[in-house]
């Protein structure tokens, strides 16, 4: 290829780059409309969407959860629906299932709310486990099976699960092989006094918020293909590699923190590294990423991937802790 | 017949009575006052006599084989004479000089008492060596000695103390400017095989070689940090803003190069590599000039 070719490749890369950076920074402006502060959550939602992945949520009631996915919908102009797991729940209830039409004699499907676009799975682990599994089959799958037809899941398809920290009694804990599933675990904390005080003068105004649709599903995809364009110079691959394998040393002795490690992360690990920090990099409009962008979605990557050992539950040791470590051993390129 | 006998007798007792007369011994003092067998002592006394006495030192001293009679003096103090004689006694017990004549005296009847280490009744242990006795001066001499003696390894150790304190200031000047000279002298290097380095080799050795420089200089592990922690940890210390602005700089071209797959050519190269030499130099300055960092 000339170099005139590779220049204006590079050129058309760079605007496209552009122009989905200033999207999303439209986006983030959108839903900063409405939710103060949960940058982070705003941030991790719409990477997931990009993505194709999936997120979990871990936060105490009342931190808008549900608020924003909607004000995320809304943005993205997607459909949106909301479960509320509950121990009594059937996985029918939420794949769908066959019903008998008198009428004509015979069972048609009965889509169930995982037909939409973005799901909003509230207290996942208040559901047994066979109602997680068929959600989580769902979202791997992207596809749902009701008797004997499968049927393909909405484009976009986003499901937003959340757990509650607090209140383990009668809860079912997501095993750790479906927990891999999610792209990102996401911690909600409270907003700021700052943020809390900006949430009340919201409530002050009483003029009715217009939240704009910036994205389609066009959109989306366009977004979806730049991001796949982000240049990964080999070493950050390695780099990426070498954490995850890093969680997996074995060898009580060989790093600092092995001992706190019971399982390290899967390669899904690396891959859900790999795009997240691709769209990271978009969010900064660049079009190559760099070891920052990798270690700003590493703990919300591998939080949910590493299984801590009781020697760190003896320690109040928490994944964030021994991902920090993770990455202060690991050499940036 | 009677009368030759009567007046015999009188002469006798005459004379009798003048050598009984013709002097007295006053203040006998020996010296030292408790003498043993080979010791040797000096007697003093004054001889006292009523009349006009010319005494004169005997012209040989007798030698009667328990006593060794070593000198004999007379000194004039008034009327009086005061006599020395230095002996030594080779018998203990009380013995009597043998007579010394004087002239017109003789001394008779000296008795010197010479002590023994027995007891006369058996019972008597034996007595310690005696010191030896040392001239006036010996023993400040010896106390000199000894202080010179005992000093000597304080010196020492003071010396080695000294000397300890110079070999550490030493050692840590080396250790704490090694790094330095490593990073100086692996750009050197650098510089002397660029142009059959890949781009990709350069920037490992040189971001690695700068990022162990800076981590000794800093106290924390940069291999492991990004430009971003790295902008942090420098606007946290008290370096001077433009000199880690330029730092920075040189990191984000790094990154540039590494990640986003821009090329340098050899000449941009050679400026990093002066411009890393410029700012760790820099760098050192600062460093001199502030204990913290």
């Amino acid at each position: 290829m000339s170099d005139e070719k590779v220049l204006k490749k590079e050129k058309v890369l760079k605007d496209k780059i552009n122009d989905a950076s200033r999207l999303l920074q439209t986006a983030r402006d959108e839903i900063g409309k409405r939710i103060i502060g949960q940058q982070d959550m705003v941030d991790g939602l719409l990477m997931g969407i990009i993505t194709g992945g999936h997120i979990l949520v871990e936060g105490v009631p009342g931190l808008a959860k549900t608020l924003m996915v909607k004000t995320v919908a809304s943005v993205i102009n997607a459909d949106f629906k909301r479960i509320q797991f509950t121990p009594d729940l059937l996985p029918a209830d939420l794949t769908g299932t066959m019903i008998y039409r008198p009428q004509t004699g015979e069972f048609v499907p009965r889509k169930g709310p995982v037909f939409t676009n973005i799901v909003l799975a509230d207290e996942i682990n208040r559901a047994p486990a066979k109602v997680q599994a068929a959600l989580l089959e769902a979202m791997a799958e992207n596809q749902v099976t009701i008797g004997d037809n499968t049927y393909r899941l909405s484009d976009p398809f986003f499901v937003m699960a959340t757990q509650n920290p607090i209140e383990q009694e009668g809860t079912y804990q997501l095993p750790e092989a479906q927990l891999d599933r999610f792209l990102m675990k996401l911690k909600v904390d409270y907003p700021s006094p700052q943020e809390e005080l900006a949430i009340l003068d919201q409530l002050e105004d009483t003029s009715e918020l217009v939240i704009r649709k910036v994205f389609n599903r066009f959109a989306i995809q366009d977004i979806k293909e730049t991001a796949a364009c982000i240049r990964v110079d080999e070493s950050l691959r390695k780099y990426i590699v070498s954490i995850v394998n890093a969680s997996r040393v074995k060898g009580r002795n060989q790093l600092p923190f092995t001992r706190y490690i019971e399982f390290g992360a899967s390669p899904r690990a690396s891959i859900a590294l790999y795009n997240c920090s691709r769209v990271q990099a978009l969010f900064e409009g660049r079009e190559y990423v760099i070891p920052e962008d990798v270690k700003a979605v590493a703990y919300n990557v591998l939080r949910h991937r590493i299984v801590l050992s009781y020697e760190a539950e003896a320690e109040e040791l928490s994944s964030d802790d021994v991902i920090k470590d993770i990455l202060a051993a690991v050499t940036v390129p | 017949m009677t009368k030759k006998y009567t007046l015999l007798l009188l002469v006798l007792w005459g004379s009798a009575f003048i050598s009984a007369q013709e002097y007295q011994q006053l203040n006998i003092r020996f010296l030292p006052p408790d003498y043993y067998v080979g010791d040797t002592v000096e007697l003093q006394f004054t001889l006292r006599s009523s009349g006009n006495l010319n005494l004169l030192p005997p012209e040989t001293l007798p030698d009667p084989g328990w006593v060794k009679l070593l000198s004999f003096k007379i000194e004039y103090s008034g009327s009086d004479q005061i006599i020395t004689i230095r002996f030594i006694p080779y018998y203990s017990g009380t013995r009597t000089l043998p007579p010394l004549a004087l002239g017109d005296l003789t001394l008779r009847d000296i008795k010197i008492y010479t002590s023994s280490v027995l007891r006369s009744d058996g019972e008597r242990e034996l007595s310690g060596i005696r010191h030896n006795l040392l001239i006036p001066g010996t023993r400040v001499i010896g106390a000199l000695i000894f202080s010179a003696l005992l000093s000597l390894p304080l010196l020492f150790l003071f010396l080695f103390k000294i000397i300890r304190r110079h070999t550490g200031v030493l050692i840590r000047t080396y250790r704490l400017n090694l790094p330095y000279r490593k990073f100086i002298r692996l750009l050197k290097r650098i510089r002397q095989t660029l142009g059959n380095m890949s781009d990709k080799d350069f920037f490992s050795i040189y971001s690695g070689g700068l990022k162990n420089y800076l981590s000794t200089r800093f106290h924390l592990d940069f291999s492991a940090l990004t430009t971003s922690e790295m902008e942090m940890v420098f606007r946290s210390s008290s370096v001077a803003e433009p000199l880690y602005l330029t730092l920075l700089n040189l990191f984000h071209r790094m990154d540039r190069v590494k990640f986003a797959g821009e090329e340098l050519t050899s000449l941009e190269r050679e400026g990093m590599l002066l411009e890393a030499e410029q700012i760790s130099g820099e760098l050192e300055t600062w460093r001199k000039s502030h204990a913290d960092f």
